[in-house]
Order: C-alpha cells, then sequence, then structure tokens
C-alpha cells in the first residue's frame, strides 16, 4: 500500500533509527525501523520542552481570546479594550490581563471534528479518530518522549512525557499505540497529589519498606517465573523504573505545594497540575512534554448561571488564577541548563480547546453549543514573538476572514503539532512505514482529515 | 451470562434493549451515527473491520490487508448501513433539561442516504441506499422493520457464530484462532478457496469450524462454549513450561498463555483476596465487584486506579492492555490497596491473624488467598522474617507485595 505522496514519486530519504537506549526492557513494544523523512522541513529546535494546557470541552472563543459582543453577552463581563485589537473582559481575566501580552494569539484554528471524545482524541494525537487504527496511534508526547530519549542523561528518572488531570478526558491518558510502552505518558490524578495522600514522607516510607520485601520475594520467586512466558518477569522492569522514580529524592520534592502556592494559583485541581507541571519542569528530571487538561468547559447548559459549578465564569477564574501564576512563575525561574534564560523561554507553552463554541444568542437552555469554523489558540515562550496577534474572524466570530499564516486554509491541529514538534527540534515530516497494520504513520497527517492538508509549522508566530 | 448471544446480539441491533453502555454518547449526527454502528456491529458480532469501506472501496487499497475487503466497496457498506436508515437517535428531554447519556430511538427517518453530509468522512458519494447485507447479500422481507431484519440476518449468518467463539477463546486462551479477533479476511478461511499466495488466518480452522457448529448447536449458549472450552486439554495446560519455548509452538497452544488481568478483573481480585470489596454505586444500589457494573464507574482513586490498567470509558475504542510504568506507579502507592490489605475491619489479614498462632500458617493462607498457590521454601523464609519484625504489619506488607507481584495480575 503507498500513500499518496509516494505514488506520486516523491523521493524519501531512509533514515534508520538505531542505537537507541533502552532504559529498560520493553515487554511488548515495538521500535520503529523503517522511517523516512522528507528533505524540506528544517526543525526550529527553539524550546527544550512543551507544555500544552487543554481548556477541555472547549471554552466560549466569543467571550475569551476572540471577544464579539452579540445577543448571549452578560452585561458584567466588564469589557476593556486592552490593546489595538483585543478587547479582555476585565471580570474574568483579572490577573491574565498582565500576562496575555507574552502571547500571540492565533485566532483562526479550523477544528475537523465536533465532538468531544473524537475532538478530544485528537488533541491528544494529533490526527482525527479513525477506528480501523485507533489502537496503533500513539500520542503525540509519546512519540517526543521516543524522538527525546537519546537526550535522556544518566540522571534522568522522570517520564518524559508526563500529564495531570488528563485521565478527566473523555477519552482518558491515550497509551503508546505502536511504540513501546516505555514512551507511555505518566499521568498525575491531582485530586490525590494535591492532598499529599499518597505521597507524604510516611507513605513512602512504607512503600519503600514494603518494596524490599518485594524485592527479597522476587529475589526467591525467580527460578519459578523462568518457567512463565518472558512478559511475566520483564513486566518486572515497569516496577523497576516505577521504584527508581519513587526513591529519586527529587521526585517526592517535585510533589511540594507550599501555602504561597496555594494562594497564588487557587484551590482547584488545575491549579494543583498547574504547580505540578512548573515543579517538573523546574526540577529538569527528564520531563520534556507536559500535558495539563482542564475540564468542564461544556457549556451547553446555563453557561452564565453564576451558581453552577462549572460556569464559564467559575472556569475562567480558576484559569486566570491558575494559568496565570504558571506563567508567571515559568518567565521568573532560571533555565536549569542555560543562566541567562528562563524555563518560559525554552518551553513553548499551547494553550486552546477542542473546537470553539457557537456564536451568537445563546440556545434554549442558556449555553453555546460545540461549533468548529473557527477558534484560537494562544502559544508563548520558546521565542514565539509576545503580542502577535494572528488572524481576523468576521464581526460574530463565525468565519475566518484572514488566515494569520502564510497560506489560505486555515491552520488546524495537525499545524499545531507540527509547531510543537518543530519547537522540540524533530522533524515532523517523519512517517514510520512498519506500522502493525502495515498502513504508514505520519508525524503529522496530510490525509488524516478529509481532503489533502498541509502540515506546514505556524510560522507567524515568530513574527 | 447464561443469555444465548445471539438474543444479546439481536436485541442490542434490535434497540429493544436498553442500550447502557453509552458508546454512542454525543454522536447525533444520524447517519454517520449509523456508519460507526454499522462499523462496531461488524467488529463486535462478525469480527470483521469495515472501517476501511466506510470511507472507500476495498480495491486498490486493501491487496496487502485483506482479500475479502477487496472485493468490498463503499457502496456496500453504505447498504449495510442502510439497515439502520430508518432509526433515529434523539435527545432525550425530562423537565426541560436534555439528559446527555440517554437516546430515543424510533423508527421514523426516511432510509439511509448515500449523498447526506458527513461530519466524520470524505463526502459520501451516492449510489444505491436499499438495505443489503454485506456478507451473504440479505434483503429485508417485504414490510419488515429493517432493524428487525439486520438483527436476524446477523445473527443467521455462520460468521456470526465462528467470529463469537473466536472472541471467547481469544478471551480464555489470550489469542484468538483467527487474530486479530475483529479482523478476520473471510477470502482466508478454508483451505479449499485459499488464494495464491496467502496463508490460512486461523491457525486451526477445523477447531474453528468445529466450534461454530458446536455453539450453534447448542442455540448459541455462551455458558455451554464457556464449558466446552473450559474443559478442553489445551484450556488446562499449565502456563509454566519446563522445556525451551520457542515462538514456533504459539500456533499450537502448547501451554496456557498469560494475559494481563483486565481493571475490572484485578480490581475484583484484590477484593477477593483481602476479602475487602469496593464501594460502586449504580443507581440506588451500592456493589462490590467492579464486574458487576454494567458501565464503568468509580470515584477518586479507585477510578485513577482503574483507569491506569485501562479501565474502558466505553466512549471510545478500548485502549490496548498493555503495561507501562504508570501502573505499578498507581498501584504501589493506590491508597486504595493500602486500605484494602490494613489489618482490622474483619479483613483477611485481620482474620488470619486472629486464627492463627502459627506463623507459617498465617503466610500459606496470606499465599494461598492472593496467589492460590503456597509459598516455596525460600519464599516462606522471607515472608516469616517479615512477620518476626512487626507480626502484624508483616501480615499486611507481605499481601501487599504479593498484590504488587506480576503473578498476581498475570492471569497464569
Amino acid at each position: 500500500m503507498k500513500t499518496v505522496a509516494e505514488a506520486f514519486g516523491t523521493r524519501r530519504d531512509a533514515l534508520r533509527l538505531g542505537g537507541l537506549g533502552l532504559a529498560f526492557a520493553a515487554a511488548d513494544g515495538f521500535l520503529p525501523k523503517r522511517v523516512s523523512a522528507g528533505s524540506k522541513v528544517t526543525p526550529r529546535g527553539t524550546a527544550r520542552n512543551v507544555l500544552f494546557y487543554e481548556i477541555n470541552g472547549a471554552i466560549s472563543h466569543l467571550e475569551s481570546w476572540d471577544f464579539k459582543e452579540n445577543a448571549g453577552t452578560p452585561e458584567d463581563l466588564d469589557v476593556t479594550k486592552h490593546r489595538d485589537g483585543l478587547y479582555l473582559s476585565e471580570r474574568l481575566f483579572p490577573n491574565f490581563k498582565r500576562h496575555i501580552d507574552k502571547f500571540a494569539i492565533l485566532r483562526t484554528l479550523l477544528s475537523h471534528e465536533e465532538v468531544h471524545f473524537r475532538g478530544q482524541t485528537y488533541v491528544q494525537t494529533g490526527r482525527p479518530l479513525n477506528l480501523a487504527f485507533a489502537s496503533e496511534i500513539p500520542a503525540i508526547g509519546s512519540v517526543v518522549a521516543m524522538e527525546l530519549e537519546p537526550q535522556r542523561r544518566a540522571r534522568d528518572t522522570f517520564p518524559t512525557y508526563m500529564s495531570f488531570n488528563l485521565e478527566k478526558a473523555f477519552p482518558g491518558a491515550l497509551s503508546t499505540g505502536f511504540l513501546d510502552p516505555r514512551f507511555s505518558v505518566v499521568d498525575i490524578n491531582p485530586e490525590i497529589a494535591g492532598q499529599g495522600a499518597a505521597l507524604d514522607q510516611s507513605a513512602l516510607e512504607l512503600v519503600e519498606e514494603r518494596w524490599r520485601l518485594l524485592a527479597k520475594l522476587r529475589e526467591a520467586q525467580r527460578p519459578r517465573l523462568r518457567t512463565f512466558e518472558r512478559k511475566m518477569a520483564s513486566y518486572e522492569s515497569f516496577y523497576d523504573a516505577a521504584h527508581q522514580l519513587l526513591s529519586d529524592y527529587r521526585w517526592p520534592r517535585a510533589f511540594e505545594v507550599t501555602d504561597s502556592d496555594r494562594e497564588r494559583y487557587g484551590e482547584s485541581d488545575v491549579a494543583t497540575s498547574c504547580i505540578l507541571a512548573r515543579n517538573m519542569l523546574a526540577t529538569d528530571a527528564g520531563t520534556r512534554y507536559v500535558h495539563i487538561c482542564h475540564p468542564g468547559w461544556d457549556h451547553h447548559k446555563y453557561i452564565w448561571d453564576h451558581s453552577a459549578k462549572t460556569s464559564h465564569y467559575t472556569l475562567c477564574a480558576e484559569f486566570d488564577q491558575a494559568f496565570s501564576a504558571l506563567i508567571e512563575d515559568l518567565s521568573r525561574a532560571q533555565s536549569p541548563v542555560d543562566p541567562d534564560v528562563t524555563v518560559l523561554d525554552e518551553t513553548l507553552v499551547v494553550a486552546m480547546s477542542e473546537f470553539g463554541r457557537t456564536p451568537g444568542p445563546l440556545n434554549n437552555m442558556a449555553g453555546r453549543d460545540h461549533y468548529n469554523k473557527v477558534y484560537p489558540a494562544l502559544f508563548a515562550g520558546a521565542s514565539v514573538e509576545p503580542g502577535l496577534i494572528l488572524g481576523e474572524t468576521d464581526a460574530e466570530g463565525a468565519q475566518c476572514l484572514d488566515t494569520g499564516w502564510h497560506r489560505k486554509e486555515q491552520p488546524r491541529i495537525e499545524n499545531v503539532v507540527a509547531t510543537m514538534y518543530s519547537a522540540l527540534g524533530i522533524d515532523w515530516s517523519k512517517k514510520v512505514h512498519d506500522t502493525p497494520s502495515k498502513r504508514t504513520y505520519a508525524y503529522v497527517d496530510e490525509l488524516g482529515a478529509p481532503g489533502w492538508i498541509p502540515t506546514d509549522e505556524i510560522s507567524s508566530i515568530y513574527g | 451470562m447464561l443469555a444465548a448471544s445471539n438474543v444479546i446480539a439481536r436485541e442490542h441491533v434490535q434497540g429493544k434493549a436498553q442500550p447502557d453502555d453509552g458508546h454512542d454518547m454525543g454522536m447525533v449526527h444520524q447517519l454517520d451515527t449509523h456508519d460507526e454502528l454499522t462499523i462496531l456491529y461488524g467488529k463486535a458480532f462478525l469480527g470483521i473491520n469495515l472501517s476501511c469501506v466506510s470511507c472507500h472501496d476495498g480495491v486498490n487499497h486493501l491487496e496487502e490487508v485483506n482479500v475479502h475487503l477487496t472485493g468490498k466497496s463503499r457502496n456496500d457498506f453504505h447498504r449495510q448501513a442502510a439497515f439502520l436508515g430508518k432509526t433515529r437517535y434523539l435527545m432525550y428531554w425530562e423537565d426541560g433539561d436534555v439528559k446527555a447519556n440517554e437516546f430515543l430511538i424510533d423508527d421514523l427517518a426516511p432510509g439511509y442516504d448515500t449523498l447526506g453530509g458527513s461530519m466524520l468522512r470524505i463526502a459520501r458519494w451516492g449510489g444505491g441506499a436499499a438495505p443489503r447485507f454485506i456478507l451473504g447479500g440479505e434483503t429485508p422481507r417485504p414490510g419488515e422493520n429493517l432493524r428487525d431484519a439486520f438483527a436476524r440476518i446477523l445473527t443467521a449468518h455462520p460468521q456470526f457464530a465462528r467470529a463469537t467463539v473466536n472472541l471467547f477463546w481469544k478471551q480464555l486462551m489470550a489469542y484468538g484462532i483467527v487474530e486479530p479477533h475483529d479482523e478476520f479476511d473471510l477470502a482466508r478461511q478454508d483451505p479449499a478457496t485459499l488464494p495464491e499466495g496467502w496463508a490460512l488466518q486461523p491457525t486451526h480452522p477445523a477447531l474453528l469450524k468445529a466450534l461454530a457448529a458446536d455453539f450453534r448447536k447448542s442455540g448459541f449458549s455462551l455458558k455451554h462454549l464457556f464449558r466446552t472450552i473450559c474443559n478442553s486439554t489445551a484450556y488446562q495446560l499449565s502456563a509454566s513450561f519446563p522445556g525451551e519455548w520457542h515462538p514456533s509452538y504459539k500456533p499450537y497452544f502448547a501451554r496456557k498463555f498469560v494475559r494481563m488481568l483486565s481493571a475490572e478483573e484485578l480490581h475484583d481480585a484484590i477484593a477477593v483476596a483481602t476479602s475487602r470489596p469496593g464501594k460502586f454505586k449504580f443507581g440506588d444500589r451500592t456493589v462490590g465487584m467492579a464486574m458487576q457494573l454494567s458501565e464503568p464507574r468509580a470515584d477518586g482513586d479507585l477510578k485513577y486506579l482503574l483507569r491506569t490498567f485501562g479501565q474502558s470509558t466505553r466512549r471510545n475504542p478500548p485502549k490496548p492492555l498493555m503495561g507501562s510504568l504508570r501502573q505499578p506507579l498507581a498501584l504501589m502507592q493506590s491508597p486504595v490497596l493500602s486500605e484494602r490489605v490494613r489489618a482490622g475491619d474483619d479483613s483477611r489479614v485481620q482474620r488470619l491473624l486472629d486464627s492463627y498462632d502459627d506463623d507459617s500458617r498465617v503466610v500459606e493462607q496470606i499465599y494461598l488467598a492472593t496467589l492460590a498457590r503456597e509459598p516455596s521454601p525460600d519464599e516462606e523464609r522471607v515472608a516469616l522474617a517479615e512477620l518476626r519484625t512487626d507480626r502484624t504489619k508483616g501480615a499486611e506488607n507481605l499481601q501487599w507485595a504479593l498484590i504488587n507481584n506480576v503473578e498476581f495480575f498475570f492471569n497464569h
């Protein structure tokens, strides 16, 4: 079976991946051997890290980064002109208004999806869900973990790909697909991490005490295990890696939340997620791709009901406090590898939803439904030019007037993914040919959505 | 489990039993929902993967993948989906609010539209829209309800029995006679009609045929099917293989193959081993076992633990169950597990400590309750030393260590 590119005779340079250091033996994993790459793209390599903040369920773009007054706009938003081209609600974003100028705002994304579990799968994998191959498709973070594995240092014990609260998303934290399980995400549940219940000193000491017993029992059990299938014994390598992590003094320290953190970030789960994400990056112990999931934004009903636990007001307040504090801290923290720059300077921060919400008046349940024709994303750090406003929508926020990048087609999640790969120095034109289904897996899929789509990075965010 | 499986299939397709697993949640695009359900039914009840031909013809695409499907066109798929063409999936309203997980089903739609728009696929390009079964070519009887017709034809087709016995064989034996179990290539099942250059797909075509025939004869009794497979010599082989194993032995089922427990099995195994069930709210009831739930349901740490071990959300395709660092990380730190092994409140550990003065009996019983075997002399020595330091804590630690042991969460 040929891809369209191959059928049209595009020359590809075969690139063999070999000699990747195996952190531990794969239980039932797979490492691609037949990988081709185009020669046309030049990865930027401006970022050591990527932090992806998923506003899950979809924030109304009309009452956030692409403000449009309409019949559904409440009167208490206190909207002011922040600067040319940017109106902002003082009520919803009292803190974030001090940080929004660090971002490039792209207003013109087009989503191929209009339902959550497909859209959220899209956000995690960079391609529309195709049931024929879903089980072999890895999460973007897992691809990053594979690509960056050669850069892992001996002292790196933290997983390359970490997520927070992602199990709350419709699809959960997606697995490694056809890639080796060692590139798996480690998802942290902020409900537990925030209470410190699982990670306080006495709990860790108890785990250590029990681990010592487990290790001795394993030793005694070894002759017996040898007679079973190898995958049983090789699973123990995951235990060894987990124990290595738990016994690294930096791991429990990365879960420390101070009173001042709480005060600044807030009490919400996403506040905990942001604090821990900051800690993971600051610790510099191997984590390079972070996905924060902020759920609850599916405002079909009563979007402006002040008493609702997850109204637009409440969730914006969570976002405003937690995300602002995170950006503040990242922009102040010194890079662990380069004293001249901040952690934000070397981290590409992306904040976006899987789609937008319906423009115009509210629906018959006083909410806004799903809308995929145009919606925004925020970019900061890693040489992104602060303050850019890219693209333009019509007066209703319903149609794209100007795409805001070098193409006449609207940018898509695929292009955001290309941008993240590029920033990390990853050649996003790579294709893996020896997948289990024999279908070519493209890092950025030009054929995933109906019809051909450009796979360019969004270079306009760099000015 | 007593229900004959063709009744399950029939009721699901007919929509007469309330489907409570919510997999179609959020998909209210009628035509696309027909397509998704058609793919789902193909995989679940016929073991075939119609995803490819839901977008394009098989020819010039699937030659290296599936010989049978190269003969199927997108229109064949649409005509299969057309059995659902009169079905409507309606959002269910109550007290002015839409109930997001519930749908009303009726048969008042005009029929499948092969030119209708799609949110998920390249545009439909037309062609006949009369319902026709994609395998046998059967059509509805005059006046017959289309979903009734589909259910009738589906369950009468020999592939329904073949796919079902293969699926259960796989669940019990770790590998199907045909793999992947939901990607049968129907052109490669019979040595007499095998296309040139291809190998047979089933490892044991005669066995598959006999099992399917027996399953039909039993009136599609799953209980009978379970009993037949479990009574086989192959099923009862040990997972322990004394000699040098070679991968080429795999198709002979020369040993019991190990498999990781599913999240629900793991939870329930912990519940049984510790004699401390969970508390799952399920309607007005509280149930103790994850297996008793008809849909995934858990809160807080328990939910997190189950999801980490692959519990489905029923809203997305199942994640392949594979090992990862996340699982031991979650299980070792889990407050749920710590609580279950804790001595006190009539836990297994507490009862054993109360019942036996002799530590070696406690150790033996914890091994039996947790791993269903006695400890080896070496293991017993290690365990006894742990109990000597602190009898109660030692016993808790022992059960914790045995649950965090590959022997516990690999069925073997």
